[in-house]
Protein backbone atom coordinates (compact mmCIF):
# COMPACT_ATOMS: atom_id res chain seq x y z
CA UNK A 1 0.00 0.00 0.00
CA UNK A 2 1.30 3.53 -1.01
CA UNK A 3 1.22 5.79 1.65
CA UNK A 4 0.10 9.57 0.41
CA UNK A 5 2.29 12.06 0.55
CA UNK A 6 0.84 15.58 -0.05
CA UNK A 7 2.27 18.14 -1.32
CA UNK A 8 4.26 20.96 0.40
CA UNK A 9 1.21 23.39 -1.12
CA UNK A 10 -1.43 21.00 0.51
CA UNK A 11 0.47 21.16 4.22
CA UNK A 12 0.32 24.60 3.96
CA UNK A 13 -3.15 24.68 3.21
CA UNK A 14 -4.36 22.79 5.95
CA UNK A 15 -2.27 24.15 8.45
CA UNK A 16 -3.78 27.54 7.36
CA UNK A 17 -7.11 26.17 7.56
CA UNK A 18 -6.41 24.57 11.71
CA UNK A 19 -5.22 28.34 12.03
CA UNK A 20 -8.20 29.94 10.81
CA UNK A 21 -10.39 27.45 13.38
CA UNK A 22 -8.32 27.95 15.73
CA UNK A 23 -8.42 32.24 15.48
CA UNK A 24 -12.43 31.55 15.08
CA UNK A 25 -12.53 29.39 18.47
CA UNK A 26 -10.31 32.03 20.46
CA UNK A 27 -12.40 35.00 19.26
CA UNK A 28 -15.72 33.25 19.96
CA UNK A 29 -14.25 32.37 23.54
CA UNK A 30 -12.99 36.21 23.74
CA UNK A 31 -16.07 37.62 22.79
CA UNK A 32 -18.14 35.46 25.04
CA UNK A 33 -15.94 36.19 28.53
CA UNK A 34 -15.40 40.24 27.40
CA UNK A 35 -19.50 39.97 26.85
CA UNK A 36 -19.64 38.38 30.41
CA UNK A 37 -17.22 40.67 31.94
CA UNK A 38 -18.55 44.16 30.49
CA UNK A 39 -22.53 43.39 31.63
CA UNK A 40 -20.99 42.19 34.92
CA UNK A 41 -18.81 45.23 35.29
CA UNK A 42 -21.90 47.24 33.72
CA UNK A 43 -24.29 46.10 36.15
CA UNK A 44 -21.60 46.66 39.11
CA UNK A 45 -21.23 50.10 38.12
CA UNK A 46 -24.67 50.79 38.13
CA UNK A 47 -25.95 49.84 41.19
CA UNK A 48 -23.21 51.21 43.25
CA UNK A 49 -22.58 54.26 41.51
CA UNK A 50 -24.45 55.73 38.66
CA UNK A 51 -28.27 55.15 38.05
CA UNK A 52 -29.94 56.60 34.31
CA UNK A 53 -33.08 58.59 34.51
CA UNK A 54 -35.47 59.93 31.95
CA UNK A 55 -37.11 63.32 32.13
CA UNK A 56 -40.53 63.57 31.39
CA UNK A 57 -42.89 66.80 31.23
CA UNK A 58 -41.54 70.31 31.41
CA UNK A 59 -41.00 71.14 35.06
CA UNK A 60 -37.22 71.75 34.71
CA UNK A 61 -37.23 72.52 31.06
CA UNK A 62 -34.14 74.97 30.33
CA UNK A 63 -32.15 72.33 32.43
CA UNK A 64 -33.71 69.04 31.24
CA UNK A 65 -35.73 68.64 28.56
CA UNK A 66 -39.05 66.37 28.35
CA UNK A 67 -37.31 63.15 27.11
CA UNK A 68 -33.78 63.41 28.23
CA UNK A 69 -32.01 60.53 29.29
CA UNK A 70 -29.67 62.06 32.39
CA UNK A 71 -26.95 59.99 34.17
CA UNK A 72 -27.26 60.34 37.80
CA UNK A 73 -24.66 59.95 40.74
CA UNK A 74 -25.79 58.16 43.73
CA UNK A 75 -25.23 60.18 46.60
CA UNK A 76 -25.46 57.09 49.87
CA UNK A 77 -26.18 59.17 51.90
CA UNK A 78 -24.36 62.43 51.25
CA UNK A 79 -26.17 65.44 50.98
CA UNK A 80 -26.65 67.94 47.78
CA UNK A 81 -25.89 71.46 48.16
CA UNK A 82 -28.27 74.11 47.17
CA UNK A 83 -28.30 74.13 43.47
CA UNK A 84 -27.96 70.47 42.21
CA UNK A 85 -29.98 68.69 40.26
CA UNK A 86 -31.76 66.14 42.30
CA UNK A 87 -33.36 62.48 41.66
CA UNK A 88 -35.61 61.66 44.18
CA UNK A 89 -39.05 59.61 45.11
CA UNK A 90 -41.99 61.19 45.20
CA UNK A 91 -45.09 59.60 45.94
CA UNK A 92 -45.55 56.80 43.47
CA UNK A 93 -42.97 58.15 41.30
CA UNK A 94 -39.61 60.06 40.17
CA UNK A 95 -38.87 64.25 39.69
CA UNK A 96 -35.87 65.82 39.09
CA UNK A 97 -36.20 69.16 41.15
CA UNK A 98 -33.20 71.88 42.19
CA UNK A 99 -32.23 72.41 46.04
CA UNK A 100 -33.23 76.05 46.88
CA UNK A 101 -32.56 75.56 50.12
CA UNK A 102 -31.29 72.60 52.77
CA UNK A 103 -32.24 71.96 56.64
CA UNK A 104 -32.19 75.06 58.64
CA UNK A 105 -32.67 77.56 55.91
CA UNK A 106 -35.02 80.02 55.26
CA UNK A 107 -36.83 80.54 52.58
CA UNK A 108 -39.63 82.98 51.37
CA UNK A 109 -41.10 84.32 48.44
CA UNK A 110 -42.18 87.65 47.38
CA UNK A 111 -45.11 88.61 45.79
CA UNK A 112 -42.99 90.12 43.03
CA UNK A 113 -41.85 86.38 42.50
CA UNK A 114 -37.96 86.75 43.96
CA UNK A 115 -37.40 84.15 46.17
CA UNK A 116 -35.12 85.11 49.43
CA UNK A 117 -32.91 82.42 51.15
CA UNK A 118 -31.99 83.05 54.68
CA UNK A 119 -32.52 86.92 53.61
CA UNK A 120 -30.86 87.60 50.30
CA UNK A 121 -32.47 87.26 47.14
CA UNK A 122 -31.34 84.51 45.00
CA UNK A 123 -31.02 86.35 41.59
CA UNK A 124 -30.87 83.55 39.41
CA UNK A 125 -34.80 82.25 40.50
CA UNK A 126 -37.21 84.59 39.32
CA UNK A 127 -41.35 83.36 39.28
CA UNK A 128 -43.57 84.40 36.96
CA UNK A 129 -46.51 84.86 39.28
CA UNK A 130 -47.76 81.47 38.37
CA UNK A 131 -50.34 81.76 41.34
CA UNK A 132 -48.56 80.01 44.18
CA UNK A 133 -46.40 82.55 44.49
CA UNK A 134 -49.45 85.00 45.12
CA UNK A 135 -50.53 82.01 47.52
CA UNK A 136 -47.50 81.99 49.21
CA UNK A 137 -45.82 85.29 49.91
CA UNK A 138 -46.17 84.47 53.54
CA UNK A 139 -43.93 85.23 56.22
CA UNK A 140 -40.59 83.23 55.95
CA UNK A 141 -40.16 79.83 56.39
CA UNK A 142 -37.57 77.60 58.04
CA UNK A 143 -36.50 74.20 56.25
CA UNK A 144 -36.83 71.19 58.50
CA UNK A 145 -33.80 69.79 59.72
CA UNK A 146 -33.06 66.84 56.56
CA UNK A 147 -35.20 68.17 54.46
CA UNK A 148 -34.67 69.89 51.20
CA UNK A 149 -36.91 72.98 49.87
CA UNK A 150 -36.69 72.30 45.73
CA UNK A 151 -37.62 73.82 42.77
CA UNK A 152 -38.54 73.17 39.42
CA UNK A 153 -36.43 75.60 36.52
CA UNK A 154 -39.87 76.35 34.79
CA UNK A 155 -41.55 78.05 37.57
CA UNK A 156 -44.94 78.55 35.53
CA UNK A 157 -45.15 74.78 35.24
CA UNK A 158 -43.40 73.01 38.12
CA UNK A 159 -45.08 71.78 41.29
CA UNK A 160 -43.08 72.38 43.88
CA UNK A 161 -42.13 72.90 47.53
CA UNK A 162 -44.15 76.10 46.78
CA UNK A 163 -47.37 74.12 46.66
CA UNK A 164 -48.10 73.28 50.13
CA UNK A 165 -49.48 69.57 49.33
CA UNK A 166 -46.41 68.81 47.86
CA UNK A 167 -44.29 69.94 51.09
CA UNK A 168 -40.27 69.37 51.25
CA UNK A 169 -38.26 66.68 49.88
CA UNK A 170 -36.73 63.93 52.82
CA UNK A 171 -32.80 63.09 52.25
CA UNK A 172 -33.98 59.86 52.38
CA UNK A 173 -35.81 60.01 49.34
CA UNK A 174 -32.97 61.19 47.35
CA UNK A 175 -31.56 59.24 44.96
CA UNK A 176 -28.76 60.55 43.46
CA UNK A 177 -27.83 63.90 42.01
CA UNK A 178 -28.03 64.72 38.20
CA UNK A 179 -24.39 64.88 36.57
CA UNK A 180 -25.05 64.79 32.71
CA UNK A 181 -27.16 64.66 29.94
CA UNK A 182 -26.68 61.34 27.85
CA UNK A 183 -29.52 62.20 25.29
CA UNK A 184 -30.67 63.54 22.81
CA UNK A 185 -27.80 63.43 21.50
CA UNK A 186 -27.16 67.85 20.71
CA UNK A 187 -26.78 67.92 24.68
CA UNK A 188 -25.20 64.35 24.94
CA UNK A 189 -22.03 65.03 27.58
CA UNK A 190 -23.33 68.49 28.80
CA UNK A 191 -22.79 68.86 32.37
CA UNK A 192 -26.31 69.69 34.43
CA UNK A 193 -25.99 72.63 36.58
CA UNK B 1 -14.95 34.14 -4.26
CA UNK B 2 -18.10 33.10 -3.95
CA UNK B 3 -18.33 33.51 -0.26
CA UNK B 4 -16.73 36.73 -0.45
CA UNK B 5 -19.54 37.85 -2.89
CA UNK B 6 -21.92 35.80 -1.05
CA UNK B 7 -20.89 37.88 2.68
CA UNK B 8 -20.66 41.01 1.00
CA UNK B 9 -24.63 41.09 -0.40
CA UNK B 10 -25.72 40.09 3.20
CA UNK B 11 -23.07 43.30 4.42
CA UNK B 12 -25.45 45.78 1.59
CA UNK B 13 -28.50 44.19 2.21
CA UNK B 14 -28.34 44.55 6.33
CA UNK B 15 -26.97 48.22 5.72
CA UNK B 16 -30.27 49.02 3.24
CA UNK B 17 -32.24 47.89 5.57
CA UNK B 18 -30.75 49.87 8.94
CA UNK B 19 -30.81 52.87 6.13
CA UNK B 20 -34.18 52.94 5.53
CA UNK B 21 -35.26 52.13 9.39
CA UNK B 22 -32.78 54.77 11.04
CA UNK B 23 -32.81 57.64 7.93
CA UNK B 24 -35.82 59.64 8.74
CA UNK B 25 -34.85 59.62 13.21
CA UNK B 26 -31.07 60.01 12.60
CA UNK B 27 -32.65 62.84 9.70
CA UNK B 28 -34.67 64.34 12.53
CA UNK B 29 -31.80 64.32 15.24
CA UNK B 30 -29.80 66.27 12.75
CA UNK B 31 -32.84 68.53 12.23
CA UNK B 32 -33.46 69.34 15.55
CA UNK B 33 -29.94 69.67 16.31
CA UNK B 34 -29.71 72.48 13.34
CA UNK B 35 -32.71 74.27 15.03
CA UNK B 36 -31.17 74.17 18.83
CA UNK B 37 -29.02 77.36 18.65
CA UNK B 38 -32.29 78.84 17.39
CA UNK B 39 -34.52 78.11 20.04
CA UNK B 40 -31.98 78.38 22.94
CA UNK B 41 -31.14 81.64 21.96
CA UNK B 42 -34.69 82.82 22.37
CA UNK B 43 -34.76 81.01 25.57
CA UNK B 44 -31.89 82.78 26.71
CA UNK B 45 -32.88 86.44 25.46
CA UNK B 46 -36.53 85.64 27.06
CA UNK B 47 -35.25 84.31 30.70
CA UNK B 48 -32.75 87.65 30.51
CA UNK B 49 -35.79 89.61 29.79
CA UNK B 50 -35.70 92.51 32.36
CA UNK B 51 -39.74 93.33 34.18
CA UNK B 52 -40.03 96.36 32.07
CA UNK B 53 -39.57 94.51 28.95
CA UNK B 54 -41.33 91.52 29.81
CA UNK B 55 -44.08 94.25 30.65
CA UNK B 56 -43.83 95.72 26.94
CA UNK B 57 -43.97 92.81 25.15
CA UNK B 58 -47.62 91.40 26.80
CA UNK B 59 -49.07 95.07 26.24
CA UNK B 60 -47.65 94.53 22.63
CA UNK B 61 -49.22 90.83 22.07
CA UNK B 62 -52.39 92.33 23.94
CA UNK B 63 -52.93 94.98 22.17
CA UNK B 64 -52.50 92.62 19.05
CA UNK B 65 -55.45 90.42 20.31
CA UNK B 66 -57.59 93.60 21.34
CA UNK B 67 -57.63 94.72 17.48
CA UNK B 68 -58.34 90.89 16.41
CA UNK B 69 -60.97 91.05 18.83
CA UNK B 70 -62.23 94.38 17.26
CA UNK B 71 -62.50 92.76 14.02
CA UNK B 72 -59.34 94.40 12.13
CA UNK B 73 -58.88 92.17 9.19
CA UNK B 74 -55.27 90.52 8.46
CA UNK B 75 -53.72 93.70 7.05
CA UNK B 76 -54.93 96.48 9.88
CA UNK B 77 -53.38 94.15 12.68
CA UNK B 78 -50.16 95.50 14.23
CA UNK B 79 -46.83 94.14 13.38
CA UNK B 80 -45.94 91.18 16.02
CA UNK B 81 -43.30 91.72 18.26
CA UNK B 82 -41.10 88.55 17.87
CA UNK B 83 -37.75 87.85 19.70
CA UNK B 84 -34.70 86.68 17.38
CA UNK B 85 -37.64 86.14 14.71
CA UNK B 86 -39.86 83.93 16.79
CA UNK B 87 -42.81 84.14 18.78
CA UNK B 88 -43.06 80.94 20.72
CA UNK B 89 -41.46 77.74 20.51
CA UNK B 90 -43.71 74.45 20.73
CA UNK B 91 -42.98 70.86 22.82
CA UNK B 92 -45.25 68.28 22.55
CA UNK B 93 -43.01 65.25 24.21
CA UNK B 94 -45.00 62.51 23.47
CA UNK B 95 -44.40 63.03 20.07
CA UNK B 96 -41.01 63.99 20.45
CA UNK B 97 -42.01 67.71 19.08
CA UNK B 98 -39.68 70.39 20.00
CA UNK B 99 -40.15 73.21 16.79
CA UNK B 100 -39.66 76.97 16.77
CA UNK B 101 -43.08 79.10 16.62
CA UNK B 102 -42.47 81.83 13.54
CA UNK B 103 -45.18 84.67 13.08
CA UNK B 104 -47.13 84.00 9.38
CA UNK B 105 -45.58 84.82 6.12
CA UNK B 106 -42.05 83.78 7.33
CA UNK B 107 -40.60 82.14 4.85
CA UNK B 108 -38.34 79.32 6.07
CA UNK B 109 -40.83 78.54 8.93
CA UNK B 110 -42.54 76.12 6.22
CA UNK B 111 -39.68 73.78 6.32
CA UNK B 112 -38.43 74.30 9.77
CA UNK B 113 -40.77 74.34 12.36
CA UNK B 114 -44.66 76.00 12.70
CA UNK B 115 -46.73 78.94 11.85
CA UNK B 116 -48.92 80.94 13.75
CA UNK B 117 -52.00 81.40 12.18
CA UNK B 118 -52.14 85.33 11.86
CA UNK B 119 -56.20 85.31 12.50
CA UNK B 120 -55.97 83.84 15.70
CA UNK B 121 -54.65 85.58 18.96
CA UNK B 122 -50.86 85.71 20.14
CA UNK B 123 -50.97 83.19 23.16
CA UNK B 124 -50.58 85.28 25.80
CA UNK B 125 -52.31 82.72 28.23
CA UNK B 126 -55.06 85.00 29.19
CA UNK B 127 -58.44 83.72 29.31
CA UNK B 128 -60.03 84.10 25.62
CA UNK B 129 -57.47 83.66 23.70
CA UNK B 130 -57.78 81.36 21.04
CA UNK B 131 -54.47 80.49 19.46
CA UNK B 132 -54.06 78.14 16.16
CA UNK B 133 -50.22 77.02 15.16
CA UNK B 134 -50.09 75.37 11.64
CA UNK B 135 -46.95 73.00 10.82
CA UNK B 136 -45.91 70.44 7.86
CA UNK B 137 -46.58 67.20 8.17
CA UNK B 138 -42.75 66.30 7.90
CA UNK B 139 -41.02 67.37 5.22
CA UNK B 140 -39.28 65.00 2.37
CA UNK B 141 -35.49 64.18 1.53
CA UNK B 142 -35.33 65.77 -1.82
CA UNK B 143 -32.33 64.49 -4.19
CA UNK B 144 -33.78 66.48 -7.15
CA UNK B 145 -33.15 63.54 -8.88
CA UNK B 146 -36.19 62.47 -10.89
CA UNK B 147 -35.22 58.56 -10.31
CA UNK B 148 -34.71 58.39 -6.45
CA UNK B 149 -37.55 61.42 -5.17
CA UNK B 150 -40.39 59.82 -6.20
CA UNK B 151 -38.69 56.19 -4.17
CA UNK B 152 -37.99 58.80 -1.07
CA UNK B 153 -41.46 59.76 -1.37
CA UNK B 154 -42.82 56.11 -1.71
CA UNK B 155 -41.13 55.14 1.28
CA UNK B 156 -42.12 58.66 3.42
CA UNK B 157 -38.21 59.41 3.87
CA UNK B 158 -38.85 62.37 5.84
CA UNK B 159 -35.61 64.44 6.27
CA UNK B 160 -37.39 67.02 9.00
CA UNK B 161 -40.45 64.86 10.84
CA UNK B 162 -42.06 68.13 11.91
CA UNK B 163 -45.84 67.38 12.62
CA UNK B 164 -46.11 64.02 11.08
CA UNK B 165 -47.10 62.36 14.45
CA UNK B 166 -49.53 64.49 15.51
CA UNK B 167 -52.51 62.26 14.94
CA UNK B 168 -51.13 59.65 17.53
CA UNK B 169 -51.43 62.53 19.79
CA UNK B 170 -54.44 61.56 22.59
CA UNK B 171 -56.54 62.93 24.76
CA UNK B 172 -54.94 64.17 28.32
CA UNK B 173 -51.61 65.10 26.38
CA UNK B 174 -50.16 68.00 27.74
CA UNK B 175 -48.24 70.35 24.84
CA UNK B 176 -46.01 73.24 26.21
CA UNK B 177 -45.59 76.52 24.91
CA UNK B 178 -42.67 78.97 25.63
CA UNK B 179 -43.26 82.58 24.93
CA UNK B 180 -41.99 85.82 25.77
CA UNK B 181 -45.46 85.89 28.26
CA UNK B 182 -44.43 82.99 30.32
CA UNK B 183 -44.55 79.24 29.90
CA UNK B 184 -47.94 77.17 29.10
CA UNK B 185 -48.98 74.13 28.93
CA UNK B 186 -52.56 72.92 27.50
CA UNK B 187 -53.95 69.59 28.15
CA UNK B 188 -55.39 67.93 24.85
CA UNK B 189 -59.12 67.24 25.17
CA UNK B 190 -60.15 67.23 21.36
CA UNK B 191 -58.71 65.59 18.39
CA UNK B 192 -60.05 65.63 14.91
CA UNK B 193 -59.91 65.14 11.42
CA UNK B 194 -61.52 67.66 9.21
CA UNK B 195 -61.42 69.58 5.81
CA UNK B 196 -59.88 72.91 5.40
CA UNK B 197 -62.46 74.88 5.19
CA UNK B 198 -64.48 73.47 8.23
CA UNK B 199 -61.63 74.11 11.15
CA UNK B 200 -63.56 75.97 13.95
CA UNK B 201 -61.87 77.35 17.03
CA UNK B 202 -63.44 76.16 20.47
CA UNK B 203 -65.61 77.93 22.27
CA UNK B 204 -65.44 79.22 26.09
CA UNK B 205 -63.58 81.14 28.74
CA UNK B 206 -60.31 79.17 28.82
CA UNK B 207 -57.17 79.90 26.65
CA UNK B 208 -57.03 77.51 24.03
CA UNK B 209 -54.35 76.24 21.58
CA UNK B 210 -55.23 74.44 18.44
CA UNK B 211 -52.15 72.77 16.83
CA UNK B 212 -52.98 71.73 13.01
CA UNK B 213 -51.45 69.47 9.98
CA UNK B 214 -51.82 69.05 6.53
CA UNK B 215 -52.82 65.30 5.54
CA UNK B 216 -52.83 65.97 2.01
CA UNK B 217 -55.20 67.61 -0.14
CA UNK B 218 -58.03 69.35 2.13
CA UNK B 219 -57.66 66.94 4.66
CA UNK B 220 -56.40 68.58 8.28
CA UNK B 221 -55.16 66.61 11.95
CA UNK B 222 -56.62 68.79 14.37
CA UNK B 223 -55.21 68.97 18.37
CA UNK B 224 -57.22 71.40 20.83
CA UNK B 225 -55.63 71.95 23.69
CA UNK B 226 -57.11 73.91 27.30
CA UNK B 227 -54.67 75.91 29.02
CA UNK B 228 -53.82 74.42 32.60
CA UNK B 229 -51.97 77.00 34.96
CA UNK B 230 -50.88 76.62 38.74
CA UNK B 231 -51.96 76.32 41.09
CA UNK B 232 -55.79 75.28 39.88
CA UNK B 233 -54.06 72.07 38.09
CA UNK B 234 -51.48 71.05 40.16
CA UNK B 235 -52.58 67.64 39.91
CA UNK B 236 -52.46 67.11 36.11
CA UNK B 237 -49.29 69.15 35.89
CA UNK B 238 -47.34 67.26 38.65
CA UNK B 239 -48.40 63.95 36.56
CA UNK B 240 -46.67 65.03 33.87
CA UNK B 241 -43.63 66.87 35.47
CA UNK B 242 -41.54 63.74 36.82
CA UNK B 243 -39.03 60.81 36.05
CA UNK B 244 -38.39 57.43 35.39
CA UNK B 245 -35.75 55.31 36.00
CA UNK B 246 -34.77 52.88 32.53
CA UNK B 247 -34.41 48.92 32.99
CA UNK B 248 -31.56 47.59 34.71
CA UNK B 249 -30.75 45.94 31.45
CA UNK B 250 -30.96 49.27 29.42
CA UNK B 251 -28.34 50.56 32.27
CA UNK B 252 -26.02 47.77 32.21
CA UNK B 253 -26.07 47.84 28.43
CA UNK B 254 -25.06 51.73 28.63
CA UNK B 255 -22.78 51.36 30.92
CA UNK B 256 -21.47 47.90 30.05
CA UNK B 257 -20.38 48.82 26.52
CA UNK B 258 -17.12 51.02 27.04
CA UNK B 259 -15.96 48.01 28.68
CA UNK B 260 -16.83 46.00 26.00
CA UNK B 261 -15.62 48.37 23.79
CA UNK B 262 -12.32 48.22 25.89
CA UNK B 263 -12.39 44.42 25.60
CA UNK B 264 -12.71 44.47 21.90
CA UNK B 265 -9.48 46.62 21.29
CA UNK B 266 -7.64 44.27 23.59
CA UNK B 267 -8.56 41.43 21.67
CA UNK B 268 -7.67 42.80 18.61
CA UNK B 269 -4.16 43.70 19.75
CA UNK B 270 -3.61 40.55 21.27
CA UNK B 271 -4.58 38.85 17.80
CA UNK B 272 -1.94 41.35 16.54
CA UNK B 273 0.81 40.50 18.50
CA UNK B 274 0.54 36.95 18.33
CA UNK B 275 0.36 37.22 14.26
CA UNK B 276 4.15 38.51 15.14
CA UNK B 277 5.24 35.46 16.46
CA UNK B 278 3.31 32.70 14.66
CA UNK B 279 4.02 32.62 11.08
CA UNK B 280 3.62 29.78 8.54
CA UNK B 281 6.41 27.97 7.06
CA UNK B 282 5.44 29.68 3.93
CA UNK B 283 5.69 32.88 4.88
CA UNK B 284 8.79 32.30 7.03
CA UNK B 285 10.26 31.14 3.26
CA UNK B 286 8.76 34.56 1.54
CA UNK B 287 10.80 36.40 4.37
CA UNK B 288 13.83 34.42 4.38
CA UNK B 289 13.91 34.58 0.31
CA UNK B 290 12.67 38.52 0.60
CA UNK B 291 16.05 39.06 3.11
CA UNK B 292 18.29 36.94 0.95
Amino acid sequence: MELYRPTEEEVLREMRRVKRKSKRKRLAWGLLIWFTLAAASGWYVFNQFYTLAVVDGAGMNGTLLSGSVVLCRRTHGARPRVGDVILFEHGSGWQFKRVAAVGGDSVALSQNGRLWINGKAVADFKSDFSGYDAQLALQPITVPEDSFYVLGDEYGLSVDSRSPDYGYVKAEEILGVAEYTLWPLHRAGKQIR
Amino acid sequence: MKSFFGHLACLLAVLAVLFFVLYPHLSDQREQAQQISLIESFEKQVKSMSDDEAADFRAAWEAYNQALAAGAGEKQLPEIETVNGLIAVLEVPEIGVRLPVYPAGNSQARDTGVIHAATSALPTGEKGTRTLLAGNNGRLTQLDNPWIDPWLEKFQLFSAQLLHRLDQVKQGTIMYLFTPCGAQAYEVVETQKTQAGKIRMPEGENAWLAVMTNLGGQERQLVYGKRLSLPANSVVLEHGDGASIPSDAANVLLIGSPVLAAGLVFMLLVELFRRRHYRLPADSKKRNSSEG
